[in-house]
């Protein structure tokens, strides 16, 4: 499946294109994709960026690459990323470094959760975040998700399980 | 996004959650030794996603092959081009159930003739270990010629080119 187009206020969620790539194998290069298992080499994050749109054809959805609408530049990625590893899908998000503290991904996560809910038809979604990720605690909660207890993966590595609204946001 | 091709006995398609079972199986078995394996589950979940989706970022990528008689899983075939490739690549692997009847011949001239039809490839090759007698074989048997000066994508390769002139 060919991912649809969502927009927001602010921002325009569509496929991957090489733009795309570039800005996520920069961020990738970075110390700031720590929390997402980085810094990785542009292999690395190639191999990212494909697997995220072959879950889509696998799954029939997946994750969005975001740009500024106004700006037309690469913002982050945001989406339902859905793992042989993770027992049901999860609300994922990443926002550049420069584009944080702009309430992005809480903007983008609203659109996407009201999509997940009412199109796709899925159960309310959950996001597995690291507790020393404040920015991404705060969207959460900002979301009026609520912390459900912890997921450990196979690394060892433990994580916050948040439950998002049924619906979405209100 | 991912085109349906349909050979005289297969089914060249996208991938389908049922597959991921003979997906793991097989990169759990001795005959993924030659193409970077073993891997453990998750490793084959995320070589099979990204396999499928370079379609979307490049506009070319891998199909699931299936038994059109049956509807079994029998392998993969297509065209790649990871950045640490020197360049495109095609190619394929058949589940050990499949093998023996030709099918990954039949596989592999659909997704070629596809190619040479459909995209504008610069160059085209096939990256073989070099104990991977079968795999050679198939490659020559679609035409395609050793090129010793071409870099391999790891090194000890060999590098099978292929021909990407129209079909006869």
């Amino acid at each position: 499946m060919t991912p649809p187009i969502l927009r927001t206020p602010r921002l325009t969620l569509g496929p991957a294109t090489m733009a795309h790539f570039e800005a996520f194998a920069v961020f990738c290069a970075t110390d700031h994709s720590r929390f997402m298992g980085g810094p990785g080499d542009r292999n690395d994050a190639w191999e990212s960026a494909a697997m995220h749109a072959g879950q889509w054809a696998l799954r029939g959805y997946g994750t969005f690459w975001l740009n500024d609408s106004a700006s037309s530049e690469p913002v982050g990625r945001i989406g339902i990323w859905h793992p042989l590893w993770l027992d049901e899908p999860e609300l994922s998000w990443v926002i550049y470094e420069g584009h944080t503290r702009r309430g992005l991904a809480t903007e983008a996560s609203a659109t996407v959760l009201d999509w997940a809910w009412h199109s796709l038809h899925l159960a309310p979604l959950m996001s597995l975040i690291d507790p020393a990720n404040v920015a991404s605690v705060a969207a959460a909660q900002q979301l009026g998700a609520s912390a459900e207890g912890e997921h450990v993966y196979d690394s060892g590595k433990t994580v916050t399980r948040w439950r998002h609204m049924p619906g979405g946001i209100a | 996004m991912i085109p349906v091709l349909d050979t005289q006995r297969l089914r060249l398609r996208g991938p389908r959650p049922a597959d991921i079972p003979e997906v793991i199986a097989f990169w759990a078995s001795d005959r993924s030794r030659h193409v970077g394996g073993p891997r453990d589950p998750q490793g084959a979940w995320e070589d099979y996603t990204v396999a499928f989706g370079s379609w979307l970022i490049d506009g070319f990528g891998y199909w699931a092959i299936e038994n059109r008689d049956d509807g079994r899983f029998v392998g993969s075939v297509g065209f790649c081009h990871p950045p640490h490739f020197p360049e495109p690549e095609m190619g394929w692997v058949l589940m050990g159930h499949a093998e023996g009847m030709g099918f990954a011949t039949e596989a592999a001239s659909a997704a070629l003739g596809w190619c040479r039809t459909n995209l504008r490839l610069p160059s085209l090759v096939s990256y073989i270990e070099p104990a991977n007698h079968r795999s050679i074989r198939l490659a020559e048997r679609l035409r395609a010629r050793r090129d010793p000066d071409a870099r391999a994508a790891d090194e000890g390769d060999i590098v099978m080119r292929h021909s990407l002139g129209r079909a006869i």
